[in-house]
């Protein structure tokens, strides 16, 4: 594998052709034995030990980690040994944001959880409360008008209820809704996705709450989709409708620092003042990331609160936090290999710099007292091609 | 969708220069009670596009419930509004609060893009043609 992985970053070809270095000698030869075209055998015999993966990261931008894995050569020993894997103890669960789009991630049995798993209903209020905290609301006992983007099952909209406050909340997938009607939401919501706008009219939103659901904003799930112009329409958009002065509380998951870095440079261009609130950077699990924004100039009131947990205060149940993810995610990016690296480019012209530049050179060098060899009929002259 | 929400949504499809009020069709609607909330309706009351909300309670065949100028904060704050049913604060609350469009559409005034209401969810998803961006 090493071998094999050494190979095609030396010496890119395109996929078809591609067995092995000619240099090991082995899958060549029987390339020459077998007589067939030498792309055909690559794809339908096993001449090769190793399997050869591609990897390549997939997911616009190079943003979301999305890995698409083709074995070229149909399998040999070694593939055999690590085919269905099932996971491992302390090993993670692959984000719903690569398995699926949300319309179809969160089909019947998924929005179903919602209704029966009472530890995601636990982490779900949780989060909308340290949510409704960050929004800052003045404490004046007058109910607001908020958004819940992302409502799915209505969780975090019935926290919103317990307070008194009136919700409109958005949501792609219809199986949510459906257990959001079920569960009798005080809120109204809509069938829409955020990626195109909200659709409303200015200034007429108090504040808006969204549990778990920008980092979808990253993915590309259809050719249509650029991730950077629907953040735009998202937080554009929802600048417009919020009322001077008002605040969104965002929870994502990043994937990595860049999607996290996109997500904020988005909220940054459509105006917003604000950042990152972190509770609990220590644990893996517990840890969770709130983009606090506020419309309009900054002020007093916008300075950022503090995360929970960042002086090294430990969550209560930090115990389930595993240490192992780390060292996961570095196995999980190394081997992205391109097959069709492009060259390096060389810098120098095909005729090289010509005898002027050279005795201009020389002049240079003796005029600061260096030692240069004295200039003859051979200097500068281009060389025989043999040589 | 009570009434509130329906104020506050405009169109998003390509095309829609504000899309906004969208054209309420309704086949069924509902009425769910609620307690008024006199602070809530009064901070509420000057982002309310009143003329919509006008358009939106003679589209449900309710002609008689708001009249054709807002209320005034003193008629809101008035002492017993919340207990008088006839109130314009009572009639604001139900016209945004209580009354719920179960099955019917919204039309956006610009395209005439028909957004269809189920179960009292506006389906308000574009196709990839219709996005603006």
């Amino acid at each position: 594998m090493a071998a094999a992985a050494g190979v095609m970053r030396r010496s890119p070809r395109c996929v078809g052709e591609f067995i092995g270095d000619p240099l090991l000698g082995r899958d060549i030869v029987l390339g020459l034995w077998d007589s067939r075209p030498i792309s055909r055998v690559s794809l339908h015999r096993r001449p090769m030990k190793s399997p050869v993966e591609r990897r390549s990261v997939v997911g616009t931008l190079g943003e979301s980690r999305r890995e698409h894995t083709t074995d070229l050569c149909g399998g040999g020993e070694e593939r055999r040994g690590e085919k269905p894997r099932r996971r491992q103890r302390g090993e993670r669960m692959p984000r719903p944001e690569v398995q699926a789009p949300p319309e179809i991630f969160y089909n019947e049995s998924e929005a179903r959880k919602y209704t029966t798993s009472s530890r995601i209903i636990e982490i779900q209020s949780r989060i909308t409360e340290r949510a409704l905290e960050l929004l800052a609301l003045p404490n004046d006992g007058v109910p607001k008008l908020l958004l819940d983007i992302g409502c799915g099952s209505g969780l975090s909209g019935e926290t919103l209820t317990e307070q008194g406050h009136h919700w409109i909340g958005y949501d792609i997938s219809k199986s949510m809704l459906d257990v959001a009607l079920e569960r009798e939401a005080e809120g109204d919501l809509l069938l829409a996705d955020m990626g195109q706008g909200l659709g409303l009219r200015p200034g007429v939103i108090d504040g808006a709450i969204s549990i778990s659901a920008v980092q979808w904003l990253c993915n590309a799930d259809k050719s249509c989709h650029n991730p950077r112009l629907r953040l735009k329409a998202f937080f554009g958009s929802l600048y417009r409708s919020l009322a001077r002065g008002a605040r969104a509380v965002l929870q994502f998951y990043a994937d990595n620092v860049k999607q996290s870095e996109m997500i904020v440079t988005a909220a940054m261009r459509a105006g917003f003042a604000g950042g990152v609130v972190v509770d609990w950077p220590h644990s893996s699990k517990a840890k969770k990331s709130y983009l606090v924004l506020t419309c309009g100039p900054p002020s007093l009131n916008s300075s950022l609160p503090k995360g929970k947990g960042q002086d090294g205060a430990m969550c209560s149940d930090d115990d389930e936090s595993d240490d192992g993810s780390g060292d996961e995610d570095g196995a999980q990016t190394v081997g992205i290999y391109e097959r069709n690296r492009p060259k390096k480019r060389q810098k120098t012209k095909k005729n090289g710099k010509g005898k002027a530049w050279l005795l201009n050179k020389k002049e240079q060098l003796r005029r600061r007292g260096r030692e240069v060899p004295a200039d003859t009929k051979y200097t500068g002259r281009k060389r025989k091609s043999y040589f | 969708m009570r009434l509130l929400t329906h104020n506050m949504l405009a169109s998003n499809a390509r095309g829609a220069v504000t899309g906004y009020p969208l054209k309420l069709q309704v086949v069924k609607w509902s009425t769910k009670e609620a307690e008024p909330n006199p602070e809530f309706l009064r901070g509420m009351l000057p982002k309310i596009d009143w003329p919509a909300l006008v358009a939106a309670t003679q589209a449900l065949g309710l002609p008689e419930l708001l009249p054709e100028a807002p209320p005034t904060d003193a008629e809101l704050s008035a002492e017993g509004a919340a207990a008088d049913e006839g109130s314009a604060l009572r009639r604001l609350h139900r016209a945004l609060l209580e009354i719920h469009i179960e099955e019917g559409a919204l039309v956006c005034p610009d395209t005439d893009r028909c957004f269809p209401i189920s179960r009292g969810v506006p389906n308000m998803l574009l196709h990839e043609d219709e996005v603006r961006n």
